[in-house]
């Protein structure tokens, strides 16, 4: 007795109307988030793999082929097992560019609309039998159950109410770029029904029908013969061809992308799917045997496929007949439900607003998107029940889904290239795919519409049709993509993606173009998706970015570009998302020759760390470890690429200048906060090659700082010219610029505590002097007032003394002021340089020098050209005679002379001072212009007097060397002269 | 100076000895040994065993 049709219906409406509440409660919140979001649920998803043709036809295909059947789970099942290396690249690069479909996919990689319009074209051609199967399933398993003639229009209802379920479940709100999280559940739920029916339906097998799992063995054992036949397709060619179809269907078939890819919530539910989805089919195909010995046990008089329901209708089981029949709604609907929604958005993205934007028809189409995505999935189902209608069908359900497995094998060059061939092209795919798409449809398609048409009959070779298409076909296209590949050259944005798809880098390389501020692109989107959603979309790539609208450079537009593009391909596929930003900045857009986006690379680098083994690894510690170094030196570094625009603004490089490095990146030089921008452009500019002591004020303080630059020769790395460029390092020697002014005072106020007694006796000569000269006036006027003073008289004598009074404060004015410029405390080497004499100076020096009453033992000879000007600061000059003059007093003997000389040579000053000591040990050369060194007795030397002299020479441009003279020691220095007017 | 060696990934292995055993001669030879109808699932759960202890012991080592 059979189920009434009535019945049947209102259990499926029934049964699809829990579907869509259960994805109602996941989308709206209501169910918790570890149920909705969980590897189990993702897993279980991945069930929509088994359809209809699983379902029912397994147990037709094991009929025939014996255990080939398991071939289509065992295929998927290496296909998870090398997930590491296929699935998890393609996921990564699902999310990574926003891509929503297998035709994105590859429109992606092989740059385009032409390839996005084939892949769609063939796709959906490709999958209209499938659909058509799932079609043909329910209606007979409907035929099975209620053991009645169908109506006709059976079928074209079942085809209404699932286009209405997948409006319902896809196509409620336009929404493709964020996760259907109910549908994902709901899909998981289908997969657990159909498990839950499967498995209850063996035990029924095993317990009721066979009393015990021992007996059906027995039973078995006692058919050898169909024993031998369930194993013979083992060793056939069969076998692997099945192994291979199932292998590409895995992953290559629309609604498995789909789930699989565009629906994955997180990135590791695809590590648990790795072992619990095969794990999932291998229970659902545990019944299958049991299921076709119950059927011969029966003797069931019915299609093998059917078996399953044929034994519970049987044996009066109508309530196992109706869940087998929910399990088998489940495997079609999940099936028909999935694999629409994603072939709508396939033609949405490749083939409707590709000719809507060639037409300019694409103005503000953005609210008709979800109109016309609605409009797509009903002719998909319609389209499906076409093929329903045009066909015969007398192979079973497995003929029709292997049909579609091998359409879908023909994207296997494609994929290869995709994951492993940087240098496939677009038209090597095209071509490839044109050529094994076309043998398809000779091969398989033409048969079925043409009834009496034998494809067969062209091939010498006795085998099955499978093995003969899937061969013939995956050669041909093979064949086409290599020599189409090897032909062509790659585009500079295939030569990205390649690289994108290849390394994950996603890093553009060669020209490229942006527009020429965040408004700019502003516009170019209102044009397209109309005022409210470019808004809402900017807004969206502003805050994903974290870039400042008015900021308008490269860098930063660079960077919006990218994540305009990524957000609109998830919306509307790369091909048009990459034409809708390019068409609008092509024309007045900023074009530049991209240099190294370092940030953009840092981080890409940083994301993807966790994905890297080996030697990848190894250079990425590296890497990693110079960074650090170049971040934590202590020296500030700065690199600008050949375009003359900062692209490393290190740490020190953020404190000298107070400038932060994120202000910094991509600005040219003359951009930067004064003074730097100024200083660093001029110096970049210059052909110095270093600078030392600049002076600069920053936030009020006073720095000085060494500059030093060098070209970055790129001929080591292939004639890289987007690497080329300059660095330049920045030294901060304002500290040790303030230690040198202290040690400079420190040894002056030696000098003059050496000169101290000098000093004294050199002005109590003369106060005894005035005294003398005061007591004489005092006498004078005193015998005056007793003679008869007059006013002339005394004016007289008065006036006289006066003068040499005047005289002798002269010389101790004259002494006094030597003695404090020299001692001078204040920052003397912070005075300007003038031209100064040479010679005037080297006198004042000696003169100061003699004050001491150690230096009368000498004598002195200064003889310098009378017109030896110099560029100078006049106290520190001084500091290098008194110094160097002492220096050969302390070493001459009593009686010795003490010889300054000069001479002009080649532009340049040489003085000469002479003593006649014992000269210096060549052992103490090397080290006599080290601070604190000194042969002199402990007390006698600071050791100060060298050094300082020899750092000051140095710092007018000149240089102190020593050598040993006939007499004794002979210390020279130079100095440049000064040019004359 | 000492280094910690990575976890072996022994995902290649692992499919290596899949196809060797669904795949190869060694097909035919356990297709003629008449051996239970299940044997086959039993091979290959002990696939997806390993599989799973695979990609556990890979998430232990992150």
């Amino acid at each position: 007795m059979g189920i009434e049709l009535g019945w049947l219906f209102a259990i499926a409406l029934a049964y699809l109307a829990l579907l869509f509440v259960i994805a109602w409660c996941a989308d709206t919140g209501l169910l918790p988030e570890f149920i909705v979001s969980n590897p189990i649920v993702y897993s279980l998803s991945l069930g929509v793999y088994a359809t209809s043709w699983t379902y029912y036809g397994s147990v037709g295909l094991a009929d025939r082929s014996g255990l080939a059947f398991l071939t289509i789970y065992l295929g998927v099942t290496a296909a998870f097992m090398l997930g590491p290396y296929v699935l998890k690249p393609i996921l990564r690069l699902s999310i990574e560019h926003q891509i929503n479909s297998i035709a994105d996919l590859f429109a992606f990689r092989y740059g385009g609309r032409a390839t996005g319009f084939v892949v769609t074209l063939f796709m959906l051609v490709g999958t209209l039998p499938y659909i058509s199967l799932q079609i043909r399933a329910v209606t007979e398993s409907i035929q099975v159950l209620s053991r009645t003639e169908l109506p006709d229009l059976l079928a074209l209802t079942f085809c209404v109410v699932i286009t209405l379920f997948t409006i319902l479940f896809g196509a409620r709100h336009l929404t493709p770029r964020e996760k259907h999280k109910g549908l994902v559940l709901a899909i998981a739920f289908e997969s657990a029904v159909k498990l839950l029916a499967m498995v209850i339906a063996g035990l029924f097998v095993v317990t009721q029908i066979f009393d015990s799992p021992m007996a059906m063995n027995e039973w078995a054992k006692a058919q050898p013969e169909m024993l031998n036949e369930l194993y013979s397709s083992g060793d056939s060619g069969l076998w692997s061809t099945l192994l291979l179809l199932a292998f590409c269907a895995a992953f290559m078939l629309p609604r498995q992308f789909h789930m699989m890819f565009t629906e994955n919530q997180k990135p590791k539910f695809l590590r648990t799917a790795y072992w619990l989805f095969p794990l999932y089919l291998l229970l659902l195909n545990l019944p299958i045997i049991p299921i076709l010995f119950a059927g011969r046990h029966l003797s069931l008089s019915m299609q093998p496929d059917f078996y399953v329901l044929g034994m519970t209708t049987t044996l009066g089981h109508q309530w196992l007949a109706a869940l087998v029949f929910i399990g088998g709604l489940s495997a079609a609907s999940a099936m028909m439900i999935v694999t629409t929604l994603a072939l709508s958005s396939m033609c949405m993205n490749n083939l409707f607003l590709p000719a809507a934007l060639s037409a300019n028809q694409a103005k503000d189409f953005y609210s008709r998107l979800l109109w016309g995505r609605r409009a797509i999935i009903a002719i998909i189902i319609g389209a499906g029940y076409g093929f329903y209608i045009l066909i015969e069908l007398n192979d079973g359900l497995a003929s029709i889904g292997l049909i579609s497995f091998v359409a879908a094998a023909q994207l296997l060059p494609g994929m290869v290239g995709l994951l492993f061939w940087s240098r496939a092209t677009q038209r090597g795919f095209i071509a490839g795919l044109a050529g094994g798409a076309a043998l398809w449809f000779l091969i398989l398609i033409l048969p079925l519409l043409s009834p009496g048409y034998d494809s067969q009959s062209w091939f010498p070779v006795d085998t099955d049709i499978w093995t003969l298409s899937t061969f013939s076909t995956l050669s041909f296209n093979f064949a086409l993509f290599v020599i189409g590949s090897l032909i062509t050259r790659p585009s500079d944005k295939e030569q990205f993606a390649a690289l994108a798809s290849l390394e994950n880098t996603g890093l553009r390389t060669g020209g490229y173009t942006v527009g020429r501020s965040v408004a700019h692109y502003q516009y170019a989107l209102q044009q397209f998706l109309g005022n409210k959603v470019a808004t809402q979309e900017m807004q969206r790539a502003v805050q994903e970015t974290g870039i400042n609208i008015n900021d308008n450079r490269r860098s930063e537009l660079r960077a919006l570009h990218d994540r305009l593009e990524r957000n609109l391909t998830g919306l509307l596929g790369p091909a048009i998302a990459r034409e809708i930003l390019e068409r609008q900045v092509n024309n007045s857009g900023k074009t530049s020759n991209y240099s190294p986006d370092v940030r953009q690379l840092e981080r890409r680098l940083r994301d993807s760390r966790e994905q890297m083994r080996g030697l990848t690894k190894q250079l990425d510690d590296l890497r990693q470890y110079l960074q650090t170094v170049l971040k934590q030196l202590p020296l500030g570094v700065c690199s600008i690429t050949s375009e003359g625009r900062i692209n490393i603004w290190n740490s020190a490089m953020r404190s000298l200048t107070d400038i932060n490095d994120r202000d910094a990146y991509e600005k040219l030089l003359p951009e930067l906060v004064q003074p730097w921008g100024e200083l660093l452009n001029e110096f970049a500019l210059s052909d110095d090659n270093t600078r030392f002591r600049q002076r600069v004020s920053v936030a009020g303080r006073a720095a000085t700082i060494n500059l030093h630059k060098a070209n970055i020769d790129t001929t080591e790395q292939q004639n890289d010219t987007t690497l080329a460029g300059l660095v330049i390092l920045m030294e901060d020697q304002t500290n040790l610029h303030t230690l040198e002014s202290e040690l400079a005072h420190t040894e002056r106020l030696a000098s003059v505590g050496r000169l101290a007694a000098g000093v004294a006796h050199e002005i109590g000569n003369p106060l005894t002097g005035i005294a003398s000269i005061a007591q004489n006036i005092h006498y004078d006027i005193a015998d005056a007032l007793v003679d008869a003073p007059t006013e002339e008289l005394i004016q007289g004598l008065v006036g006289e003394q006066t003068d040499d009074i005047l005289s002798q404060v002269d010389r101790i004015n004259t002494i006094v002021r030597s003695l404090l410029a020299f001692s001078h405390a204040d920052s003397v080497d912070d005075s300007p340089h003038t031209h100064v004499n040479a010679a005037d100076i080297a006198h004042e020096a000696l003169r100061l020098v003699r004050l001491s009453p150690d230096t009368h033992r000498l004598t002195f000879k200064c003889s310098l050209p009378a017109n030896a000007m110099v560029n100078a600061n006049p106290n520190l000059l001084m500091q290098v005679f008194v110094n160097l003059i002492n220096n050969a007093c302390d070493a001459s003997p009593d009686g010795a002379t003490v010889e300054v000389e000069g001479s002009i040579n080649d532009g340049c000053l040489l003085v000469n001072t002479k003593d006649q000591g014992s000269g210096i040990d060549l052992a103490h050369r090397e080290n006599i212009f080290e601070p604190f060194y000194t042969t002199k007795p402990v007390g006698q030397g600071t050791g100060l007097g060298l050094s300082l002299a020899y750092s000051i020479v140095s710092k007018h441009g000149g240089r102190l060397r020593v050598a040993n003279s006939e007499t004794g020691t002979c210390m020279t220095f130079s100095l440049p002269l000064v040019t004359p007017e | 100076m000492s280094r910690k060696l990575g976890r072996t990934d022994y995902t290649l292995l692992i499919f290596a000895l899949a196809v060797f055993l669904f795949n190869s001669p060694l097909n035919s030879w356990w297709s003629s040994l008449s051996l239970p109808w299940y044997m086959v699932f039993v091979l290959w759960a002990v696939i997806i065993v390993l599989v799973a202890w695979n990609q556990m012991r890979q998430e232990h080592g992150d």
